[in-house]
């Protein structure tokens, strides 16, 4: 009957480390699968990031004006034509 | 040959006996070989072992790390002026690939990649007996997957990184560029290389025959370390602002080259500086040494008049004049004792006060300040004003200028120093040089990097004004901007009269030396301004370099048109009051 019990006991022992060893090889199989996930979002994050940039940046901005048309003026400029010219002096403040 | 069981026993003689002992202790001899063997190599090869070992079954997988990036200001907020990102590759190894199937994997590959089949074919064929062979760089997501699908063991795929500039050329010269490999190649990228630089991570993994990564090792898997974010003063507004009219200016004028300084003179900041020719970045090795040069910090130039209002500052707090005495400026031609000539370019002025010496930009009245000064207080006023002395602004190749020792300045040193001759500075050292009149008589240090974040978000480093030494008192400081705003109202820089603020400036046109002296018809053309007066926002500087002499070479021709519309347009663009009305002449 103790051989019996032992036996018995040794089998749980036997079955929690089988548990817990199929849990951790899980998770660790998770985490790897995590970390080559954060790795393409970093880089997609990165990517867009430059997207971003290159799309406001004052030359493409000023492309998209003169290509699309856009009825708009730079009210830096010095040169503007005259009657723009003094519209946007008017928005100077004083 | 009998049936009985005796008979299927091996009679051995003596000499076969004899045989298989000597076989038998050979065996043993030899597993005894072995166990020393053994025995050696766990004693003393146990390290090496191990090392191996771990070779055979771990794989260590890298974690990108990204540089970090440049960030130019616009407005309250930040824009990317360089960022990195990683590009996918595909190699192939032609070693493991049989002859009969190269065709094949290369039109897979070519198809896949969208590349001719015939340049595929050659580029695996060219590097047959090498291992590695670049297919195509930068690839698309498709590219990536439909490259994957072949499946052949030959092909690979990798990440490069890409260091973007999404700004193309603007503030290239400040930025620099980074080589293929990554390292920096000049301006900031190098200069501020200790906070861009990251730390790629990796896993390290337990891996089975194939290679292939079973099991996770967390205790020795390490995280990536990205670059700290670098954040500049320099707006990209206003740093375009710049760049156009310096490129135009170069190109209107046929010039070598042209440079252009924005500061802000109250707290030293640099908002845009920018040199032309410039380049592109990312095509850096298209692009000419010339190009890449900041010549706005690393090419020194004679600054001629510019520097006039500079001297006659300090003259005045010196004590040896005042901006109301009155100079003989000798009707424009002065043969002075151990001096040499100098002329007043055809202009002929008599006794004039020391402010109009300014305005009208006399030679000869700003040598009899010299002569007035001595060489000890030249040497000594030229070193207080930062010029021989490089800004320390943070980037590399800085010059300091040129000025003589004081004990090697002769006649001809004091009467041309005062007017610009005989020395050399950098337009950025001029254009702080005026923000000290300009702010009250504090010479400050440039200031080109606001602030440092880590990868978190987290500030660790800021920086902040500051005050490099007292040129003048303010008093003569106010003086001095009074006679400057008059340069732009009645003398030479009425080229940079502004519609809604008063502005101030001076100019600058002076010879260019060459071995054997001046070289005729070269000229550096060069303007300073600010506005409003007052209370000066902005300070601009533009130098032009060696223009056509047939299209103008003045300062007040090449470079002060161009100052005037920078700061119109700055000052627009940072929305600062119109103050058109002059600073009163009495408020001095």
């Amino acid at each position: 009957m103790r051989w019996a019990m032992i036996l018995i006991a040794l089998t749980a022992v036997g079955a929690a480390l089988v548990h817990f060893r199929r849990d951790e090889v899980r998770h660790r199989h998770e985490i790897r699968r995590l970390t080559r996930q954060q790795v393409r979002l970093r880089r997609s994050l990165w990517d867009q990031q430059v997207q971003l940039s290159e799309l406001t940046s004052p030359q493409r901005v000023r492309g998209f004006v003169t290509t699309g048309s856009l009825d708009l003026v730079d009210r830096t400029d010095p040169d503007a034509p005259l009657g723009e010219a003094a519209a946007l002096a008017s928005r100077v403040p004083r | 040959m009998s049936d009985s069981p005796e008979s299927s026993h091996i009679d051995l003689d003596q000499t076969s006996l004899g045989r298989l002992n000597l076989l038998f202790a050979i065996l043993l001899l030899a597993v005894a070989m072995l166990g020393v063997r053994l025995a050696m190599m766990v004693r003393t090869g146990q390290a090496a072992a191990a090392i191996y070992v771990e070779r055979q079954q771990q794989v260590v997988l890298p974690i990108p790390a990204r540089p970090g990036g440049i960030w130019g200001r616009s407005r309250q907020s930040y824009r990317l002026l360089a960022g990195s990102k990683q590009a996918p590759a595909c190699f192939v190894d032609p070693s493991l690939l049989a002859d009969a199937d190269i065709a094949g994997v290369a039109n897979q590959l070519a198809d896949a990649l969208s590349l001719p089949r015939a340049e595929v074919r050659q580029m695996v064929l060219d590097r047959r007996d090498k291992r590695f062979a670049w297919i195509k760089h930068d690839l698309t997501l498709a590219e990536v997957e439909a490259t994957s699908a072949i499946g052949s063991a030959a092909i690979g795929l990798t990440h490069e990184w890409w260091r973007e500039y999404p700004n193309g050329s603007l503030a290239a010269t400040v930025l620099g560029f980074r080589q293929r490999d990554g390292q920096p190649g000049g301006g900031l990228e190098l200069s501020q290389r200790r906070h861009l630089a990251s730390k790629d991570g990796r896993e390290v993994a337990v891996a089975d025959a194939q290679r292939r990564p079973v099991w996770v090792a967390s205790d020795k898997t390490r995280p990536p370390v990205d670059g700290h974010d670098v954040y500049l003063t320099l707006d990209v507004t206003i740093q375009s602002f710049l760049s156009e009219a310096v490129l135009e200016a170069v190109s209107t004028h046929d010039a070598k080259w042209g440079t252009g300084v924005v500061i802000e003179p109250s707290t030293g900041r640099v908002l845009a500086m920018c040199s032309a020719p410039t380049f592109d970045p990312v095509a850096y090795n298209t692009s000419s040494a010339d190009q890449r040069t900041n010549r706005a910090i690393s090419t020194p130039f004679e600054p001629g008049s510019v520097a006039k209002p500079l001297f006659a500052a300090a003259a005045v707090e010196a004590g040896v004049a005042t901006y109301d005495s009155i100079i003989e400026c000798q009707d424009g031609f002065y043969n002075a004792h151990r001096g040499g000539r100098i002329s007043d370019h055809g202009k002929s002025y008599g006794p004039i006060s020391l402010e109009d010496v300014v305005v009208y930009s006399s030679n000869i009245g700003m040598a009899k300040i010299g002569e007035r000064l001595g060489n000890e207080r030249l040497h000594a006023i030229s070193k207080r004003f930062g010029f021989g002395d490089r800004t320390d602004i943070g980037l590399p190749g800085e010059s300091p200028g040129i000025i003589r020792p004081a004990q090697q300045m002769d006649g001809y040193s004091l009467r041309r120093v005062p007017f610009g001759q005989e020395m050399s500075t950098s337009a950025l050292q001029l254009a702080m040089a005026f923000g000290a009149l300009a702010n009250g008589g504090l010479l400050l240090k440039p200031q080109l990097v606001d602030h440092v974040r880590d990868s978190e978000g987290e500030v660790i480093w800021r920086g902040g004004r500051e005050v490099v030494r007292r040129v003048v008192s303010p008093a003569t400081a106010r003086a001095s901007l009074v006679v400057l705003e008059q340069v732009v109202l009645r003398g030479t820089g009425k080229k940079c009269q502004l519609d809604n603020w008063s502005s101030f400036g001076k100019t600058g046109t002076a010879q260019i030396a060459g071995p054997g002296g001046y070289v005729d018809n070269a000229y550096t053309g060069t303007f300073v301004g600010g506005a409003p007066t007052r209370a000066p926002r902005v300070i601009c500087l533009i130098s032009v370099y060696w223009p056509d002499s047939a299209k103008g070479y003045y300062g007040s021709v090449v470079s002060a048109p161009y100052v005037r519309r920078v700061l119109h347009r700055t000052l627009t663009y940072l929305n600062v009051p119109a103050d058109a009305a002059p600073l009163s002449a009495a408020s001095r």
